[in-house]
């Protein structure tokens, strides 16, 4: 079982590592902005294999989704800019 | 007593509250929101008032009904008391003061400086670390969202500077929590101790992370560019909030930091806050936008607080009494300032003239400084004392030295800023009275002196502000809008009369003092008659140095002795700065005798922490490399104020550009003050060795060249009060020289010279600046034949250079005399040929005074003078009287004396038979002298009269030029460049050496602060670059050092 | 497992700020600060894993009297859950600001913004 969990959590890191990178280095915005929502996302099924469920949930609810959902809303916003 | 956690409390329902009222009840808003913000002062104070008054005991506050560690709790001490009070009301004045902004902005405005309000409180009052950092987050989110509000673009972008770096503060605060909890176990301030950092693995690096996090929120130098550009573009009302309320916060926080890590932190701390203190007042020097300026100040301040919290192992008990007396000198001025620049349109420094004309915001202003560079009476100058003390007592002497050169810089630019207020011209846009920003104002106004009074009853060495002769200096502010005669004659009547009430409690050294300063003031205020209109300003400045000068010859111990320094200081400096063309020369004083009054600072807590005895004593029982140290620094203070070579390029502009009735006040009595720290020095502490060299004989040079050097700058001037300026600074070389001697006599002769100089400088000064009155000029050669004109001047003037020349028959004759006795007894050569020569260079310049002003031809524009005013004539005449009769009678004033200093040197005293006086080399009749003298001028003069009658009159331009051209029509006059000659032979030693060094290094600092400020680039990722880097330079010294 | 969250947790503030101090881009720095601070809380979350327990939730499962050995520490999960929501509310405000930037210069680039200095 702890194997299990072992090869998950460095699956994990490397794809949120991965992300991370895609997030920093991305050509688009909309792409990296994505890729942050997914590091989120993986940190949060990490949490899980941390014993931590609450955290879990909120970090997949408000990390991956609100924030996501913000930037967006911003970048809606602002046409044009994002190509500086 | 209201719980403390209702401040927290009511601040949120205040905040709910706004977020239902409908968007149009502005002003119900903002009302909820005034009511808040006192409401929550209110429950501070009655905390203040109940630890203060009724000796209450610290309240814990738990939350959730448990005892931490299973919950957070919340304390109520005094300090806590104290800061959420100093935070509320400073919440509450900036919400008056941004009354139109917040109507104008609406609910959200209100609600986010209720939310900044709340966090500073909850940063103060919590116990838990988390809740610390939550707190934090809170007022970073608020700052950032009052930002956001601006109008002003640029603090938009400061404001996103200011997020950027605090996301990277915040994760190290993080990280450094859970691994301080993962160290001790708990998240208690009470419950973690150093002992389990130091014993967990990565546990001191747990506990670095989050102090530099909390450190870093101060602003240390250099990770606080982001401060800076918020200082600077918010509205000036928060930033006033933002500097003093989470300045006063955070460094609550550090405190609590730093009681948890242990005392290996403290020098981290110390060096954080002095690295700041100094590198943020050098960075402020080349500033010109006042809220820029303000910010480095405050950081500079905060840095120095900084370093008094490292400093609470040799503090004591008296460490909060240091650390609170700063921060409540920090709060009221910056507050304050902040406030008043919001009235002022301009944004340059020189634009803050136009607060003149508005008495009580010039007070302020005044008031604000003066609080920031903690002159006393306020509670920095207390705090300094006892940081000094306390300092000097544990041997960081170069910690000492390093605040107080911060201390310097920060003065001088401060200084030079009031200077600009003072005297610019006005620029053309009013200040906006806006009422509620006034109230502020004054609330601030308030606040500080409340604060110095505060202070003063909590001192341990007495209330500055229950000295009599401060308060009579004091009461002239609130008699000031009386016409200027009626407050001469009050403060002639004061002095004199706190003479007669005061004199027998003197002894005879003291008396003579006394007597030149409590009633040879009153004669030159004679003077003062001759102006018109109510000369606001005048009376405080004049009797605030008579203050200072009479507390201090009543002084008996080193605390009092330093303020009455300070007051003199001060007071003189107002005093001189009235005058038309000065405000360079009074910043160039005020910085030497800052510089002078830091060393005697430094001597004094050097000698205090010896012996609590009074300081006669406490000075004469010092021995050792102690005692030498003490005798130089006390020296050289003193002789700043002399004007000693070296330190004397101040005196010649101070003197010659203040008023005519101000320039025989400075020069006259305030120099004296000098000699008589110097006597004072002596007396206690005799010849002293500094590291192998006898620092008195080093005086004797000192004497010796002044004398020399200032007698020959004197002949080459063409302005007749610079010409006197420099004159001075020779006369008080030879009075050094006289006290260097350290025998009877040279000290006989030194206070001969006292009064001497006090009564023949001072009817000079007068006469010129008459002359210069009715001529309208103060160069000599355009003037010329005044004789006729103002023959009274003329006699004056004459008695007067017969006086200090040394010519029999009057007292300078008397003074030559024991001057030749005393170096006859002496063991120096050289030093002694050089102030014997200084005798015949003087009589050049005296000559030059007489001859080109009054003698020779009269010029064309000056043919319709009258004498100089009645008022000014007046006192020079006394003089007259006062000269003559000291000449017959010298006994006088000397023959105490010559018995009192018998005590001191027992050898070589004068014998008083009669009307002749004797010495161990020959004698001295006074009255014989007269006589003969007398009887050959008069039968001198009735021979001149009797040829006279066949004399032959020539026209006065009766003159033949030898085929040249004249350029420059001056050069034709036979007083222009009346010493050519001599400039070629003896011009060398004249070079500007002096004014050239200082002035070197006023650029260098100057340069130092223009290069250092460019690292502050305005990129926010250079900014957190800039932490990056503090935190990595503090580690690198943590675990070296 | 936890050691190596830790270590992850340190590379993706490393990456983080990395992004937020290189990048010119307004809107990219706040993306790499969000990157940062899943890290940060990370970290937070394997401070507080021991090893063999499970979920600091009491039911029938896991009852309150055996809780203290059976649980893994709850304390730094209730400072994560702070983190969090507070991380997002200064990324709201963040954004705010961009958007307000924006709309005074009509760009996104910091090193546009940078009129007071020194």
């Amino acid at each position: 079982m702890s194997v299990l969990f072992l090869a998950l959590t460095v699956l994990l890191a490397v794809a949120m590592i991965g992300a991370a990178f895609v997030a920093i280095l991305g050509k688009s915005m909309p792409i990296a902005i994505l890729a942050a929502g997914l590091v989120s996302l993986l940190a949060s099924v990490l949490f899980l294999l941390l014993a931590s469920p609450d955290v879990a949930m909120t970090e997949a609810a408000i990390g991956s989704g609100l924030t996501t959902f913000l930037f967006f809303f911003i970048l809606g916003r602002m046409r044009g800019g994002e190509h500086d | 007593m209201v719980s403390a956690i209702v401040i927290i409390a009511a601040a949120l329902a205040a905040e709910f509250m706004l977020g239902l009222f409908n968007e149009r009840w502005r002003a119900a808003a903002y009302g909820v929101t005034l009511f808040a913000l006192g409401f929550m002062a209110f429950i501070s104070a009655e905390w203040v008032w109940a630890f203060a008054v009724y000796d209450a005991q610290p309240a814990e506050i738990f939350t959730a009904g448990v005892q931490p560690p299973f919950a957070i709790n919340l304390r109520m001490g005094f300090p806590e008391a104290a800061l959420t009070l100093l935070i509320n009301l400073t919440g509450l004045f900036s919400a008056l003061y941004l009354r139109r902004a917040l109507l104008e902005k609406g609910r959200a405005a209100m609600a986010v400086l209720l939310v900044f309000v709340m966090a500073q409180n909850g940063i103060v009052l919590t116990r838990d670390i988390f809740n610390l950092f939550v707190f934090f987050e809170l007022a970073v989110i608020a700052t950032g969202g009052l930002m956001l509000l601006s109008e002003d673009e640029r603090a938009v972008a400061a404001g996103f500077k200011y997020l950027i770096v605090s996301q990277v503060i915040s994760a190290f605060l993080l990280i450094g929590i859970i691994f301080s909890y993962h160290a001790t176990g708990v998240l208690n301030f009470d419950l973690m101790r150093p002992e389990h950092f130091a014993a967990a693995q990565g546990g001191a690096i747990a506990f670095f992370l989050m102090f530099i996090a909390v450190v870093a929120e101060l602003k240390p130098f250099p990770a606080n560019g982001w401060a800076l550009d918020i200082y600077e573009s918010a509205h000036p009302a928060f930033a006033g909030l933002f500097s003093v309320a989470s300045a006063a916060a955070t460094l609550y926080a550090v405190d609590k930091l730093l009681v948890l890590g242990g005392p290996a932190w403290l020098p981290v701390a110390t060096g954080i806050g002095v690295v700041t203190f100094i590198a943020a007042n050098l960075l402020a020097l080349p500033q010109r936008n006042d809220r820029r300026l303000l910010g480095y100040s405050s950081v500079a301040q905060i840095g120095l607080i900084l370093a008094v919290l490292g400093q609470r192992d040799i503090l004591g008990d008296h460490y909060f009494f240091v650390a609170g007396g700063l921060i409540a000198a920090h709060a009221a001025a910056k507050a304050g300032l902040y406030w008043l620049s919001g009235l002022v349109a301009s944004r340059d420094i020189i634009g803050w003239s136009t607060l003149r004309g508005h008495p009580v915001l010039i007070f302020a202003f005044v008031s604000f400084i003066a609080l920031l560079t903690g002159l006393p009476p306020f509670p920095g100058f207390y705090a300094k004392w006892e940081l000094a003390v306390a300092l000097a007592g544990s041997g960081r002497y170069i910690l000492l030295a390093l605040i107080l050169i911060g201390a310097l810089i920060e003065a001088g630019y401060l200084f030079r800023w009031l200077g600009y207020a003072l005297k610019r011209d006005k620029p053309s846009e009013e200040i906006s009275c806006d009422p509620s920003a006034v109230t502020a104002i004054i609330a601030a106004l308030a606040a500080g002196w409340a604060f110095a009074y505060l202070w003063g009853d909590l001192s341990a060495h007495g209330n500055i502000l229950h000295a009599v002769p401060l308060l009579f200096a004091l009461s002239f502010l609130l008699l000031d809008w009386l016409p200027a005669w009626v407050k001469n004659t009050v403060a002639i009547v004061g002095m004199v009369g706190y003479f007669i009430l005061n004199y027998t409690d003197y002894d005879p050294l003291r008396l003579i003092f006394a007597v030149i300063i409590l009633i040879g003031g009153p004669v030159i205020l004679l003077a003062s008659y001759d102006a018109h209109g109510r000369r606001i300003g005048f009376y405080p400045s004049a009797m605030l140095m008579y203050a200072g000068l009479t507390q201090l010859i009543g002084a008996t111990d080193f605390f009092s002795f330093f303020v009455a320094w300070e007051l003199l200081t001060v007071g003189s400096y107002f005093l001189i700065l009235r005058g038309k063309h000065s405000e360079p020369h009074a910043l160039s004083y005020i910085i030497f005798s800052l510089g002078g009054a830091f060393l005697i600072l430094t001597g004094f807590a050097l000698a205090a922490t010896v012996s609590p005895l009074p300081m006669f004593e406490a000075l004469q029982h010092l021995t050792g490399e102690t005692a030498g140290w003490v005798f130089l620094l006390l020296a050289v203070g003193f002789m700043t104020k002399t004007a000693a070579i070296g330190l004397h390029i101040w005196l010649p502009g101070a003197h010659a550009e203040a008023e005519t009735d101000v320039s025989p006040m400075v020069s006259g009595i305030l120099l004296k003050a000098g000699l008589y720290g110097l006597m004072v020095l002596m007396l206690a502490m005799g010849k002293q060795r500094f590291y192998g060299i006898d620092i008195v004989h080093v005086m004797l040079w000192v004497g010796a060249l002044s004398a020399l050097l200032g007698n020959l700058m004197a002949i080459f001037e063409e302005d007749a009060k610079r010409l006197l300026a420099y004159s001075s600074i020779g006369q008080m070389g030879y009075a050094l020289f006289g006290l260097a001697l350290m025998n009877h006599l040279g000290w006989v002769m030194a206070l001969m010279f006292v009064i001497n100089h006090y009564i023949y400088k001072s009817m000079l000064f007068l006469s010129a600046g008459g002359v210069a009155k009715r001529t309208g000029t103060r160069l000599m050669y355009k003037m010329g034949g005044l004789i006729t004109l103002m023959p009274l001047s003329f006699i004056a003037v004459l008695i007067g250079i017969i006086a200090v020349s040394g010519v029999p028959p009057l007292s300078g004759f008397g003074g030559r005399w024991i001057f030749y006795n005393a170096i006859l007894s002496a063991e120096h050569r050289l030093p002694m040929v050089i102030t014997f020569f200084s005798g015949p260079i003087a009589f050049l310049y005296l000559f030059r005074l007489i001859h080109t002003v009054f003698l020779g031809q009269l010029k064309d524009e000056n043919r319709r003078i009258k004498e100089a005013p009645f008022w000014v004539i007046l006192p020079q005449m006394l003089y007259v009287g006062l000269l003559m009769a000291f000449a017959i009678v010298p006994g006088l004033a000397l023959r105490r004396v010559d018995t009192y200093l018998n005590q001191f040197f027992p050898e070589g005293g004068l014998n008083w038979e009669g009307i002749t006086i004797t010495s161990q080399f020959g004698y001295w009749s006074p009255v014989s002298i007269m006589i003969i003298v007398c009887a050959i001028f008069g039968s001198l003069f009735a021979w001149l009269m009797f040829i006279n009658r066949r004399a032959q009159k020539v026209k006065q331009f009766n003159i033949v030029f030898a085929a040249e051209r004249p350029y420059r029509p001056e050069t034709t006059h036979f007083a222009w460049n009346f010493f050519a000659p001599y400039r070629k032979a003896l011009g060398f030693l004249v070079q500007p050496f002096v004014t050239r060094f200082w002035e070197t290094i006023a650029d260098i600092l100057h340069t130092a602060g223009d290069i250092g400020r460019r690292l502050y680039t305005g990129n926010p990722q250079t900014y957190a670059l800039h932490f990056l880097a503090f935190v990595v330079i503090v580690y690198f010294f943590w675990t070296g050092g | 497992m936890a050691h190596l969250a830790m270590a992850t947790g340190f590379i993706l503030i490393l990456i983080g700020f990395y992004g937020a101090l290189t990048n010119r881009n307004i809107l990219r720095m706040i993306v790499a600060f969000t990157v940062a601070d899943s890290g940060v809380n990370l970290v937070l979350v394997a401070v507080g894993y021991m090893r063999g327990r499970t979920a600091p939730i009491l039911d029938n499962t896991v009852p309150a009297a055996e809780a203290a050995a059976r649980i893994i520490d709850p304390v730094p999960q209730a400072l994560v859950l702070t983190a969090i929501v507070i991380g997002v509310g200064v990324t709201a405000l963040m954004l705010a600001y961009s958007y307000k930037l924006y709309e005074k210069k009509r760009t996104l680039d910091i090193t546009k913004h940078t009129e007071l200095k020194w």
